[in-house]
């Protein structure tokens, strides 16, 4: 079961190199101080392929060569939905503070490196299942320039966590846990951080896979636990069947659950924009006032990608299906949480 | 020193290694004709003999059962229907009654539950308005399936060219790899688009309803000018047989920028000056993915028509097809995707959703 969540980063991998292969990504405007993007990445994936089964290799490689522009799009949208949002939040404020991030559920993403390399005031958790981390840092410490960016040589040596693949440096932390163990996960987070900082949480289809219960659970404790912090996610929302007869959330989760086992068991109860960000206002049981801002990514796309920027998209693979495109980027949200 | 991923365009100096790439392909796959299907053209129309119907009549035995042809049966039924479409007209004259079909892209099975809701063919006659490969898992058995009826019925239905139907689009969007992955080489992958060339672009029906797979062109006024272009080529980039099949109907009126990349939108100025002018009731077309499975535009000067029922198995729509009787009265028919017991609805890898 956790096996079958976990490989859903080989999904998120495959599509950000495939977005990156095809030129969608890095985006001129968002990611202009991100240096080295492509490199970045394709180092991460030389190495990881080199850890992996043959049958994993292969099933990347073949979903990098038969790419749809729509996916391409789709990752593109999600990367500079959320890149954007990062950046806004950290270039207001990390000059004369102190902030902190969390990735929870990170998989593969590799975001700390920019971050960590572009503003030097942060701190960066990464946050997965043990097997996924510990693939993870070492694919990052096999890789002499990932070694260097982290500064891998200045590493604390965790007693806790002894022999272990897992990298603790000053900024940079790998934190195992299951986002399910609510208490244990806050547990850890508060070794780790300071839960006085501001602090910025990431999840990025993390959520969706999580039971209704342990993902409120999640959202209520970190809130209280965390005075002041910037939630952003981005997940799938399946639409609303008896209003607009909108199948697209029930045809996701039965074309999931048959071809891979993968359960969605919230993507049908928060079906809408406004069920969706429920989930972070209706936290009573504190005194913190929040504020929530949610779109759809096809919204995204109609109003934050500018035209100079829609064309150079345009430019790079015809996109025949711009109604296909409409329906699935309107099952996807951008939300962010301020409190 | 340069990083690479396997992937068939290394991903580092990704300008200098599109380029190549795109030379390659020019020099290999793309140059017509190279298939030799249409080496050996006949002069004029040829009839059918008890030995070629034979033939057909067992290739369609195998495909109405999702089987695909061998290679050699493929070149055999791709030379016999170039000697049909050849001369058809690049306005194809389509009499009543007859029943009009969208995009099918590939969704074999669902093309099977369109001849269960309309009628079998021969019984009904069908006009189809393109995009036959590419998206679905089964574009090859989809598009032998319906060349072979085409030749074996060839007044009873019609079969249009679309924008998929073109050698550049079919490597983006999968009927080249599912043609590598069923018969483990580009040949029938070359002989179907080498046909491609030979469909016709438009079709007349009754004189009175004009159906092509996109829309209309700025620089086609009548029909006639339709009769004019040389359409036995590879789709052009820009154009007025590239906008036959790419261009789009749209809220603004007048001519606008289509986001596809290619083709135009136009308004309803456009198309009620082109049905006046050309004395026409309606322009029908498909290319559009559209809920209901049809939808009507223009004030209905216009109707769109898709035939992919949740199309790329995921997208929740219902399909379409029009029946027009002999006195032209139009009824739509509306289906869902064919249930087939046991069988997953996406069967490969390639993530389709974001995970
Ligand atoms: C679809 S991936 C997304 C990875 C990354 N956020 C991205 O978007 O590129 C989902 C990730 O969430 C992690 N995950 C899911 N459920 C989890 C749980 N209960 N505890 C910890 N990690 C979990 C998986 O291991 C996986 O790496
Ligand atoms: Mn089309």
């Amino acid at each position: 079961m956790e096996k079958i969540v976990q490989n859903t980063d080989h999904d998120a991998l495959t599509c950000k190199l495939s977005a990156i292969s095809t030129r969608y990504i890095p985006c001129p405007l968002v990611h202009k101080d991100y240096f080295n993007y492509n490199d970045i990445y394709l180092s991460y994936y030389q190495t990881l392929k080199t850890l992996l089964s043959r049958r994993d290799q292969g099933s990347i490689n073949r979903a990098l060569r038969n790419s749809y522009p729509v996916m391409n799009y789709g990752t593109y949208l999600r990367t500079v939905s959320i890149d954007s949002l990062l950046n806004s939040y950290l270039d207001e404020r990390v000059s004369n503070e102190y902030i902190q991030v969390v990735n929870l559920g990170c998989g593969s993403d590799l975001r700390f490196v920019h971050l960590l390399n572009n503003f030097k005031n942060i701190k960066y958790i990464d946050v997965d299942f043990k097997d996924a981390l510990e693939l993870k840092g070492k694919v990052l410490r096999t890789n002499l320039k990932f070694k260097q960016a982290l500064k891998l040589d200045t590493e604390i040596m965790d007693k806790t966590e002894n022999g272990s693949q897992l990298i603790h440096t000053e900024n940079y932390v790998m934190m195992e846990g299951d986002l399910k163990d609510t208490s244990d996960i806050i547990t850890k987070l508060s070794r780790y951080t300071d839960t006085n900082a501001k602090t910025v949480f990431i999840t990025e289809c993390a959520l969706c896979y999580l039971p209704d219960i342990a993902a409120q659970r999640l959202i209520d404790k970190i809130i209280d636990t965390f005075d002041s912090g910037y939630w952003i996610s981005y997940d799938p929302i399946g639409g609303n069947q008896e209003k607009d007869k909108d199948r697209f959330g029930k045809i996701m989760q039965d074309n999931l659950k048959s071809s891979r086992d993968l359960e969605l068991p919230t993507l049908l109860k928060y079906f809408s924009e406004d069920l969706y960000s429920s989930r972070f206002t209706q936290h009573t049981n504190s005194s913190k006032k929040i504020t929530v801002n949610i779109k759809n990514l096809w919204e995204f796309y109609l109003q934050s990608i500018n035209d100079n920027e829609k064309k150079r998209l345009q430019k790079l693979q015809f996109l025949d299906e711009i109604e296909e495109l409409k329906i699935m980027q309107s099952h996807y949200i951008i939300l962010n949480a301020q409190w | 020193m340069s990083t690479e991923v396997d992937v068939d365009v290394p991903m580092q100096d990704a300008e200098q290694s599109d380029l190549d790439l795109e030379l390659e392909l020019e020099d290999e796959l793309m140059k017509p004709g190279s298939s030799g299907i249409a080496d050996h053209k006949s002069a004029e129309p040829v009839k059918l003999t008890t030995t070629s119907i034979g033939q057909l009549d067992a290739w369609i035995e195998k495909l109405v059962k999702c089987e695909v042809l061998s290679e050699d049966e493929v070149a055999r039924l791709c030379k016999m229907a170039v000697d049909v479409l050849q001369f058809e007209e690049n306005v194809q004259p389509v009499n009543v009654p007859v029943t009009i079909c969208g995009d099918v892209h590939g969704q074999f099975h669902d093309l099977i539950e369109l001849f269960k809701i309309g009628g079998p063919c021969p019984d009904t006659n069908y006009l189809f308005m393109g995009d036959y490969v590419d998206r679905g898992y089964y574009s090859v058995e989809t598009v032998s399936y319906l060349v072979a009826m085409k030749v074996r019925y060839p007044s009873r239905i019609t079969i249009l060219r679309g924008n998929h139907e073109s050698r550049q689009i079919t490597q983006v969007y999968g009927f080249y790899d599912e043609c590598l992955r069923k018969y483990g080489s580009a040949s029938v992958w070359k002989m179907f688009t080498d046909l491609f060339d030979y469909f016709p672009i438009t079709a007349l029906v009754d004189n009175q309803i004009f159906c092509l797979h996109g829309g209309l062109s700025p620089m086609i006024e009548t029909v006639d000018q339709v009769r004019d272009l040389n359409r036995i080529q590879e789709v052009p980039h820009e154009g007025p047989m590239c906008d036959l099949l790419w261009s789009d109907p749209d809220d603004r009126g007048g001519w606008g920028i289509s986001p596809r990349g290619a083709g135009f939108t136009f308004g309803q100025d456009i198309s009620e000056q082109f049905n006046h002018t050309n004395n026409l009731s309606l322009i029908a077309r498909a290319h559009q993915l559209v809920m209901e499975g049809f939808s009507w535009s223009h004030q209905q000067n216009v109707i769109t028509i898709f035939s992919a029922p949740n199309y790329c198995y995921r997208c929740g729509n219902q399909a379409a097809i029009m029946e027009v009787d002999e006195n032209h009265n139009r009824q739509l028919l509306q289906y869902d995707p064919s249930i087939r017991p046991g069988e997953p609805t996406v069967t490969r890898k390639t993530p389709d959703y974001f995970l």
